[in-house]
């Protein structure tokens, strides 16, 4: 509960460890003595990891020429170029959404040399590399699994209930809200959905399940074609084909515990640093809790926000200042430009979820999940911690 | 026959007063531009020999943010001094000292002994130090001007409140029975409140 104050020396040589954190003097000797065993292992650790995921993405291959998964990849491929339409309509600054290519390969390996200290890409938003995508998905069914299908109907239905209470263009904003445009309500809506279902039940797969649907809300409503019935029908068709998926279906249903029982290995023995950030997000599902533009409406809020609300909004700005140059101070990535995206992260969560707002060491949190992640992925994963480990 | 005297000190204060950095330089004798904030509490010890007394004061420092204010109590509870920092440089943050006050009043030990310290000295004040003087000396007191940074005047903080601690232990045993009368000890042992300020202040 209570944190000792370390008897740290003021802070004058430039030791920091691969994360950029400065190794204090007391474990700097023991911390070069073992710093190439420490480089071997993780070579090694790499190499099993990418074994692994290499293997189990070749049998996603197979799988994907067998057709047993192909209804879901392709409205999520659907999804993802209508995102991407959408993002063109609004000349928005994401423009990262390009899925399938091997770029959240190269962008990760600048990550790490942001830990250096280089100059920082702007980036908002990564998918992860396409070898984890599989591993991602097989997670998801995982915990699907876990819940009774009773609960899993009760969340469908709410979900679809707001779904036909919900007409577009017609928002019910709350007193007090600023209408910003057409489409942030259309996002307002969405939020609400989700945190409807979240009310009934406080897992992970309803999230899923209602982000899910909301995406289909979502582009059904931004068409303007698909009329409320058959995008209800589609919410019931894809809820179905995420019920019927399970680990082993994913994996070929002999290597299914092979696989698990590797992944568990491989998560006891460390994470490599290259894979990480990404790891975190396969594990915590940040792809599927996120929603598409959320975090630009919330950040967009400022302009509006500061002048109407009242001192709420203002009081977290105001604490939140006081905390960013308190953030791992001297950390070589949290520059200006880190400062700035740590600020938004948080500015950002604040507006989220105002019940909570910013507290101290969230702050902490943040920042080291920006240093492993572009910073929309840093906001959702973020806003999963703090929900799941209340 | 030595024997060591505990005594608890709190830290309360509004956040970025310089709490920590005030026990850091006390305890350690270090400071540092950049200090992280403090997420829950922190506690340090500093042992002292006061007059021939072995003095053990064990100091809690508070997180800041109003956000663990409700944390206090904990802290405060058998508390035997406060002592309630605040920032020259940011008039909130005195009005957050005395919101303390009030709260310590109702809920804390009747003899917590309360020291106000207005940190930063070395820069210039926002806050006026004789209206904060005035306001120390009126809840029963003391006030010190220090600086984490420069080293002005920390030792002398925690001393007075060792002092006044110490004072008032001895009182208590000298009137064993009378533990009831605690809020009387306090009185007699601190100076008399002046009376009320004339409003001319210059």
């Amino acid at each position: 509960m209570v944190k000792g104050v370390k008897q740290g020396p003021s802070i004058i040589e430039e030791n920091r460890d691969i994360y950029g954190f400065i190794v204090s003097s007391q474990h700097l000797q023991r911390y070069r003595e073992y710093a190439s065993i420490y480089e071997e292992e993780e070579a090694e650790r790499s190499d099993r990891w990418e074994l692994f995921l290499r293997t189990y993405s070749e049998d996603r291959q197979a799988e994907l020429a067998s057709g047993t998964i192909t209804s879901e990849e392709q409205v999520y491929k659907n999804g993802s170029q209508k995102k991407d339409s959408h993002d063109n309509l609004r000349g928005s600054r994401d423009s990262t959404t390009n899925v399938d290519n091997l770029d959240g390969r190269l962008e990760y390996s600048n990550a790490g040399k942001q830990l250096k200290g280089n100059h920082r890409t702007v980036q908002t938003w990564c998918s992860v590399r396409p070898s984890l995508r599989l591993l991602e998905r097989a997670l998801r069914k995982q915990t699907n699994n876990t819940f009774s299908s009773n609960a899993h109907k009760l969340s469908v239905a709410t979900a679809i209930d707001s779904l036909n209470s919900f007409a577009p263009h017609e928002q019910p904003l709350e007193s007090g809200e600023v209408k910003i445009n057409s489409e942030s309500g259309l996002l307002e809506n969405q939020i609400k959905i989700q945190n409807l279902a979240e009310e009934k039940s406080d897992t992970t797969i309803f999230l899923e399940e209602s982000e899910r649907l909301d995406s289909i809300n979502f582009f059904g409503a931004g068409n303007q074609t698909k009329d409320k019935e058959s995008a209800t029908d589609e919410v019931h068709k894809i809820a179905s084909v995420e019920c019927s998926h399970k680990w082993e279906e994913i994996f070929h249903p002999a290597e299914a515990l092979a696989a698990r029982d590797e992944l568990n290995l491989l998560v006891r023995g460390g994470v490599p640093m290259a894979f990480r950030g990404e790891l975190w997000q396969v594990f915590v599902g940040t792809t599927a809790r996120r929603v598409e533009g959320h975090y630009d409406v919330l950040l967009n809020q400022s302009s509006n926000f500061e002048h109407t609300a009242s001192g709420a909004i203002e009081k977290w700005t105001s604490q939140i200042e006081k905390d960013l140059p308190r953030t791992f101070p001297g950390h070589p990535a949290l520059d200006k430009d880190g400062r700035n995206a740590l600020r938004r992260l948080l500015t950002a969560y604040a507006r989220h979820n105002p019940d909570v707002g910013y507290c101290q060491a969230m702050n902490f949190f943040a920042a080291l999940l920006l240093l492993l992640m572009p910073e929309e992925n840093a906001f959702w994963s973020d806003s999963h911690f703090i929900k799941f480990s209340a | 026959m030595m024997r060591t005297v505990p005594i608890k000190v709190v830290l309360l204060g509004d956040g970025r007063v310089g709490k920590t950095s005030l026990v850091l330089r006390y305890v350690n004798a270090t400071f540092s531009e950049q200090q992280t904030p403090t997420i829950q509490a922190s506690y340090l010890t500093k042992r002292l020999n006061f007059n021939g007394a072995m003095v053990t004061l064990a100091i809690w420092d508070t997180a800041g943010q109003e956000r663990f204010h409700a944390l206090g109590p904990i802290y405060y509870r058998d508390a035997d001094a406060a002592l309630l920092v605040y920032d020259i440089t940011d008039k909130d943050s005195f009005d957050r000292v005395k919101s303390w006050v009030k709260e310590l009043r109702k809920m804390a030990p009747k003899d917590i002994i309360l020291a106000i310290a207005g940190n930063k000295c070395d820069m210039n004040s926002q806050v006026d130090l004789k209206d904060s003087e005035r306001y120390a000396a009126s809840i029963g007191s003391s006030h010190f001007n220090t600086s984490a940074k420069s080293n002005i005047g920390i030792e002398e903080t925690f001393l007075d409140i060792a002092r006044r601690v110490l004072e008032q232990k001895k009182a208590l045993a000298e009137n064993v029975p009378a533990s009831t009368q605690r809020k009387t000890m306090v009185i007699i042992d601190e100076p008399p409140p002046p009376p009320p300020p004339s409003k001319c202040c210059s």
